[in-house]
């Protein structure tokens, strides 16, 4: 036993490509504490001698379990979780704590822990062991089920409310489905309809009467600012739009090598913009160190991505190729969200950016997502107890 | 393609992972493409510069407001530097206490609750609050009381400057959402609905500082200032013990709890507005009064409210006052741009008079200093308001609202007033005017009011109410009365002109305008003496105001006639005098078109009425042989672009010496209606006691209707007259002054008494003493001629 697990850790330590995923992380977080020491002095170090650590354990002790147990424990934590997110819903329990209207973290000695960030990475494992065997979602009808257990999650988190992290769950679905072999033509059709969805509530915010209004107030502006930036009407840069007007103008200030941290320090500080260290973070990056910090953060979030789906395309085992695919997917979504709210292509919606925002819980999922990759890198093969959900592998082996 | 692929990738989940690759990349590429875009080229260099400008902090400096001087170079208002106490408009309201009283509940149960293991429900949570609301309430109420006291204010006043605080602010409230209203609508092109207001309301709110006590001493500004620092350093400690979750940090909220009150609280160093010569104390010689009241006595008069209606007050500026579709602008609109002469919240602007009118002129130009990072990049200095130099003579006017001063005698009945006036408390105005410039030197209206009384908010409700009294208004230009026999010489002028009259002609007065009704327009001789002033030519029936001369002229003349020659002589339209509140006077309309009319209006009754400004105008214009020039109480060349009104109305020249001829006939024969102040006991002495001056004027004696206690309604409209408060005739004399060596005559004094009866007896004892008086400032050769002047 104690053989086995020593082999196991040995195995670990063999180089793989999830190096590369583990090399993206750290580089990511050391670039996010960096920028958060930008803008709050302190939080910076904060992150790096207190969160890292913490993080790494936990990405340690994630690498051990054989994905197979992961399996077997995906199904509880899922519903365990879920649990979690419906007791932080619940009227006057203890340790929950709003924080700006939100009723999203559970007040812990010394942190904030945020269920939601738990939530993401079971509801990918649990999608990946529902799928593994399957090819009923190759009908529409079979995509119910896929649906169903995104939206069980998604509407908790929408309640607390959290739009930020809600968001991520139907790309993070499509990716899966588009990954297991779901029909493209079925999938796209409701990609269509959720842009139909989406261009009607714009276009009801845009253009319908008060009382036809879908989206509260503070959200229409958001839609609206981003209308009127992108058409070049500075109009709304000092009310509605100044978060976002406030993040392009640094961006754009930043120009190719940024101001350098002193002066950057100050023109940040002296523009006023909210949430610096935090959702806004991408803009502090930029600033500070000018496009090519800019390439740097997206080139470390393609290796990311990259690696990960290199990990699912080098695996045997269907769950663990669904995972990792439904991984790379969530950190990519989240990553072009802020990014793209920063650079007036999408409202803003209360997002951070993975790895270099400031936040314990935040940066320990991702760091468990990671250790999750790098434990299923170095596990490639898997003993199957039926066919996969890949209808032609015809080299896989059964139990 | 799509063969090749899969010959090349026999496995779907392999091509679907490249599919999944390529969109990721692609979507990455697209990232990159746009943050090189923007941080690069045009826009590029665009946020450079914004970034840099985001670097500035700009502070605005206080302006002064231009001075305003009367004709004698004094300086009658200015701006003094001084103290104001600014308080946020939540402690103005209750939601100081609330907000508070929410962060202390939570303290309590994070810090002192929890931590001792006590959990709270809901119930208990809300009760705890709603103690801690108890305890910030208190706190509110003590602060409010601690700060009246140490202003020495009488609370009613306070909670009256909160009302107005408040209306205020929802007025600016209301148009800031108008703004963002139209802004929105601008951009989308849709009508809005107010839910956006909801939200603008409070962020405007919270975000201010009102004044609520002006000009107040070193002391509370002093105690004040170090309240402030406590209540800082309290917060600096009580954050410091948090972030170190010290020992003390129940203790250091405990006392932020307490004094934070004062945060809320801020000392502004405006500028004062201050009126020099608002009050006086003027030494009034009684050696020429008439005989029942005359002394060798000097009595000492004290005046206040000297000019106050022509000079005007400053008050609080209002949204609408800057508003779209107004002339003035805001400090800044609704694009960002700052426009340093623009108004903003807590500034000031004229009320009224010449503070108003003149608005534009005194008010400055606000400066600026731009730091960038702490280093001064840019200053612009302020720009003061310019002065306004003013005609009066703010000395002559405090001795002629001394003379119409109760204690003095002239404005209570005495033994020369008609009987049935014996009961009435009197009011009327005094107006002097330069013949030459048409300057006004004096406007005085009585009874009037102080500037303390007008500021206490108890005092002015009783001003405002007082309907016999009517203090508050400034009849000189805004009470408009028939003007009776006063109106003849122009009359006799302009019929002369015409061709109506010849000057030598004579007209028969047999006591009766039409034999064949003669209990309609008949002579004043026949009314009171059953007599007649038989053949009468114009300078004797302007000299004894025969009514039927001007009866038989009235009707020649026809109404379109003679409104073609009152308006000539400036009634009917505003003045433009430059002070706020002028009436129009009036004038038949079309269809009072009547021969009726038209005699009525020949000795000054009817439907037309002029203001005593307008009436010195009539008169100066008369003097000067038909040279119009409107009235003005700014100098000259004070007045912008909005010049004095000149023209010359073409008068008969002729008919000008025998109007004037019948002026001083009635101030000097026998038979002239202004020669003599009659007693009961048949005694009688002379009007004006100035040998060395000549005097010619004129009486009259005009109807009115009578004054009626009014009830309004709740929007401030008449809705209905309850009982008479008084009744009779207005008594008007206009005087001609100059000195005995001139040529020209060089004033206008001009007095009218409300319901005063007979001109002679209610006005001309006035005039005299304004003579006097104006002897006594050193015109028309007084002792002081040359001294100020």
């Amino acid at each position: 036993m104690t053989d086995a697990l020593f082999d196991n850790l040995r195995a670990l330590l063999k180089p793989s490509i999830a190096w590369f995923t583990l090399f993206a992380a750290v580089m990511l977080t050391i670039f996010g504490s960096l920028a958060i020491g930008t803008v709050e002095a302190g939080y910076g170090e904060t992150q790096v001698k207190m969160w890292l650590p913490v993080a790494v354990v936990a990405m340690l002790v994630v690498m051990i379990p054989h994905p197979r147990w992961i399996g077997h424990m995906t199904y509880p934590l899922l519903i365990l979780s879920l649990i979690s997110l419906v007791y932080l819903l619940v009227p006057g329990v203890p340790m929950v704590r709003p924080i700006n209207g939100a009723r999203s973290w559970i007040t812990l000695p010394g942190m904030n822990l945020q269920p939601a960030e738990f939530v993401k990475i079971f509801f990918v494992l649990g999608l990946a062991r529902y799928l593994r065997y399957r090819d009923s979602y190759r009908t529409f009808l079979g995509l119910f089920v896929p649906f169903i257990l995104m939206f069980v999650p998604l509407l908790l988190i929408l309640k607390q409310p959290d739009l930020g992290t809600a968001l991520l769950f139907a790309p993070t679905l499509f990716a899966v489905l588009v990954a297991a072999g779901a029909k493209l033509r079925h999938l796209l059709s409701l990609v269509a309809l959720g842009v139909f969805a989406i261009a009607l509530v714009i276009v009801v915010t845009l253009f319908a009467p008060d009382n036809l209004q879908l989206l509260k107030p503070h959200q229409q502006d958001r839609i609206r600012s981003v209308f009127s930036l992108a058409q070049g009407d500075d109009r709304t840069a000092n009310a509605d739009g100044f978060q976002q007007a406030t993040a392009m103008r640094l961006i754009s200030a930043g120009g190719m090598s940024g101001y350098g941290k002193e002066n950057s320090q100050t023109i940040i500080s002296y523009s006023g913009l909210p949430e610096a260290h935090n959702d806004m973070i991408f803009a502090v990056v930029v600033n500070r160190w000018g496009i090519s910090g800019a390439f740097s953060v997206i080139a470390l979030y393609f290796i990311f991505i990259t690696s990960a789906l290199l990990v699912a395309a080098r695996s045997k085992d269907p769950f663990v190729r669904l995972s990792c695919v439904g991984f790379a997917a969530m950190i990519f979504t989240q990553s072009f969200v802020n990014i793209g709210m920063h650079l007036g292509l999408l409202p803003i919606t209360g997002i951070t950016l993975p790895f270099i925002s400031y936040g314990g819980s935040s940066l320990l999922s991702l760091f468990i997502i990671t250790g999750l990759v790098m434990n299923f890198a170095v596990r490639p093969n898997a003993i199957l107890a039926r066919p996969s959900f890949e209808y032609d592998n015809a080299d896989a082996i059964y139990q | 393609m799509r063969r090749t692929l899969r010959q090349m990738i026999p496995s779907m989940f392999h091509r679907r992972l490249l599919l999944l690759g390529v969109v990721a990349c692609a979507v990455f590429m697209l990232l990159l493409a746009r943050t090189a875009m923007l941080a690069s080229g045009e826009s590029k260099n665009q946020a450079v510069l914004d970034c840099a400008k985001s670097l500035e902090v700009t502070k605005v400096t206080p302006t002064v407001r231009g001075r305003i001087f009367d004709r004698n170079g004094l300086v009658l208002a200015k701006d003094i530097g001084g103290y104001d106490v600014a308080i946020s408009f939540e402690l103005i309201t209750e939601d100081w206490a609330i907000k508070n009283a929410q962060f202390a509940t939570k303290f309590h149960i994070r810090y002192v609750a929890n931590p001792a293991g006590k959990y709270f429900t809901k119930a208990e949570e809300f009760e705890l609050y709603n103690e801690k609301l108890a305890e910030f309430n208190n706190l509110q109420s003590l602060f409010w009381y601690n700060l009246t006291d140490l202003a020495g204010v009488d609370n009613e006043i306070v909670q009256e400057r909160k009302q107005e605080i408040l209306k205020k602010v929802q007025r600016q409230s209301s148009l800031n959402v108008y703004w963002k209203e139209r802004r929105l609508e601008e951009l989308w092109g849709e009508e809005l609905n107010w839910r956006e207001a909801e939200f603008t309301i409070a962020e405007e709110s919270d975000k201010f500082k009102h004044i609520v006590f002006r000009d107040i001493n070193k002391d509370m500004q002093r105690k004040i200032q170090e309240l402030r620092t406590e209540a800082e350093n309290a917060w600096l400690e009580y954050k410091y013990a948090r972030s170190k979750k010290s020992d003390d940090l129940i203790e250091k909220r405990g006392i932020y709890e307490v004094l934070s009150v004062w945060s809320g609280v801020e000392i502004q160093r405006p500028r004062q507005r201050v009126y020099k010569f608002e009050e006086q104390l003027v030494p009034m010689d009684r050696s020429t009064l008439p005989k029942p009241i005359r002394s060798n006595q000097v009595q000492e008069v004290e005046v206040g409210g000297v000019g106050l209606p022509i000079l005007g007050i400053m008050r609080d500026v209002y949204a609408e006052d800057y508003g779209e579709g107004t002339r003035r602008k805001p400090y800044r609109d609704k694009d960002g741009n700052v426009d340093l002469k623009g108004y903003r919240s807590n500034d000031l602007i004229g009320f009224w008079g010449i503070e108003s009118t003149m608005e534009d002129k005194l008010r400055g130009w606000r400066g600026f200093q731009t730091k960038k990072l702490g280093e001064v990049i840019e200053t612009v200095d302020p720009i003061r308001g310019e002065d306004v130099n003013l005609t009066i003579d703010i000395f002559l006017q405090g001795r002629i609202q001394a003379l119409l001063s109760k204690e003095y005698g002239f404005f209570k009945p005495q033994l020369w007033h008609a009987n049935e006036v014996q009961n009435l408390p009197f009011a009327g105005s005094v107006v002097v005017l330069d013949v030459e410039t048409s300057e006004i030197l004096a406007a005085v209206s009585a009874p009037n009011y102080t500037l303390k009384q007008y500021r206490d908010p108890k005092t002015r409700k009783k001003l405002v109410q007082d309907q016999v009294n009517r203090p508050m208004w400034f009849r000189p230009a805004f009470l408009h009365y028939q003007p009776g026999s006063t109106v003849k010489p122009l009359l006799y002028a302009s019929a002369v002109t015409e061709g109506q009259v010849s000057t030598g002609e004579m007209i028969y007065c047999g006591g009766v305008f039409d034999p064949k009704t003669p209990t309609r327009f008949r002579c004043w001789i026949h009314k009171m003496f059953m007599s007649k002033h038989e053949s009468i030519n114009g300078s004797k029936a302007i000299g004894v105001s025969c009514n039927i001369f001007f009866y038989t002229l009235g009707k020649r003349m026809g109404v379109e006639n003679l409104v073609k020659w009152y308006k000539k002589f400036g009634i009917g339209s505003r003045p433009n005098s430059l002070i706020t509140g002028e009436s129009k006077g009036d004038l038949p309309r079309k269809d009072q078109y009547v021969t009726g009319t038209a005699i009525n209006m020949g000795i000054g009754q009817g439907p037309m009425t002029w203001t005593p400004i307008q009436a010195a105008a009539a008169y100066a214009t008369l003097a000067r042989g038909g040279e119009y020039i409107s009235p003005t109480f700014v100098k000259p060349e004070d007045r912008l672009d909005n010049k004095q009104v000149t023209r010359n109305i073409g008068l008969n020249q002729a008919g000008v010496m025998i109007a004037l001829e019948g002026l001083k006939h009635v101030t000097t024969e026998r038979d002239g209606g202004g020669r003599f102040l009659k007693y009961a006991d048949k005694s009688k002495e002379l009007i004006f006691n100035h040998p060395d001056l000549d005097i010619v004027g004129k009486t009259g004696t005009a109807d009115a209707a009578a004054q009626k206690f009014i009830y309004y309604d709740d929007k401030g409209d008449v809705d209905s007259y309850g009982k008479i408060l008084k009744d009779g005739d207005h008594g008007w004399f206009i005087a001609l002054v100059k000195r005995k060596k001139d040529k020209h005559y060089k004033y206008v004094v001009l007095s009218v008494v409300d319901y005063g009866g007979s001109g002679r007896a209610a006005s001309g004892p006035i005039v005299n003493q304004v003579i006097h008086a104006m002897k006594a400032e050193g015109y028309l050769g007084g002792e002081n001629e040359g001294d100020v002047r």
